[in-house]
């Protein structure tokens, strides 16, 4: 992807109980299938967080959620071994970070492509990213 | 009418699903999405953080206004497969807040997802909270 940042390939599943503790959360019926917006768990993993901050060093500014996109072509499913391979890039004007994210099954077929979109938005040093 | 015209009434351009609301979201609630979820950002949880960015209260999780997505859609059409699902946050939900999520489909066609525009607003019914987009295969 032109311009961005890799973040890296990540292994990620959705545990019966991971699933389970979203489903509650968000009033997701549990199915065999993970919740829809289930993968923005994975996109809190530490070198993912980490790579965003790495983006948004220098801002004297926090990062908020502007949009979110998932497409899938098929559905997720629960205790399933997934690779989530993650690019970000920084945009300014405005001042941005935006992440996409490719999830693919154990044979590489891809499943779901992730957008997020993350603004810069500058805030008090404490909140600083 | 029969369950296959009403089905097919439901997916035509135009058709308004009915206005459900969610919540209101408790700070347990929002702290069991920030566990659920892995996003533990503070802003969600500290009213004094909350506080100097200009809030009264600490902010929901974007992402737990687009989770109400999936049940909204679910208790309108059960077995439909949501394919695309994309929004943006346009103001913050606040702890202790409601909101209501509407829709109506603006694309219909056979052999392709229907398209469907979803709103949420919040508890005075006028503000835009978030607008998004659903695909959905019937």
């Amino acid at each position: 992807m032109s311009g961005s940042t890799a973040l890296g390939r990540f292994a990620v599943v959705g545990t019966i109980a991971e699933a389970d503790a979203f489903c509650r959360a968000t009033g997701v019926a549990p199915a065999a299938t993970l919740p829809l917006t289930y993968p923005m768990r994975w996109l809190a993993l530490p070198d993912i967080r980490a790579g965003l901050l790495d983006l948004a060093s220098g801002a004297e500014a926090v990062l908020v959620h502007e949009s979110q996109s998932f497409a899938y072509t098929h559905p997720l499913f629960v205790d399933q071994l997934y690779t989530l391979t993650v690019f970000a890039r920084r945009e300014a004007a405005p001042d941005r970070v935006i992440l996409d994210g490719v999830v693919t099954d154990a044979a590489g077929v891809e499943q779901l492509r992730i957008e997020t979109i993350l603004r810069l938005i500058a805030a008090p040093t404490e909140l600083a990213a | 009418m029969s369950p296959d015209v009403a089905a097919s009434s439901e997916l035509a351009a135009g058709h308004v699903i009915p206005p459900r609301r969610f919540g209101p979201f408790s700070a347990k609630m929002v702290a069991a999405y920030a566990e659920a979820s892995g996003d533990d950002n503070p802003l969600h949880s500290d009213a004094s953080l909350a506080a100097r960015a200009g809030l009264a209260r600490p902010p929901i999780h974007g992402m737990l206004i687009m989770g109400c997505f999936e049940p909204y859609l679910h208790a309108w059409r059960p077995a439909a497969s949501i394919v695309k699902l994309s929004g943006k946050f346009i103001r913050p939900v606040l702890v202790g807040d409601s909101i209501e999520v509407s829709g109506k489909v603006v694309q219909a066609a056979a052999g392709v997802p229907a398209v469907l525009r979803l709103m949420v607003r919040g508890d005075d019914g006028r503000d835009l909270v978030c607008l998004a987009e659903a695909f959905v295969e019937p």
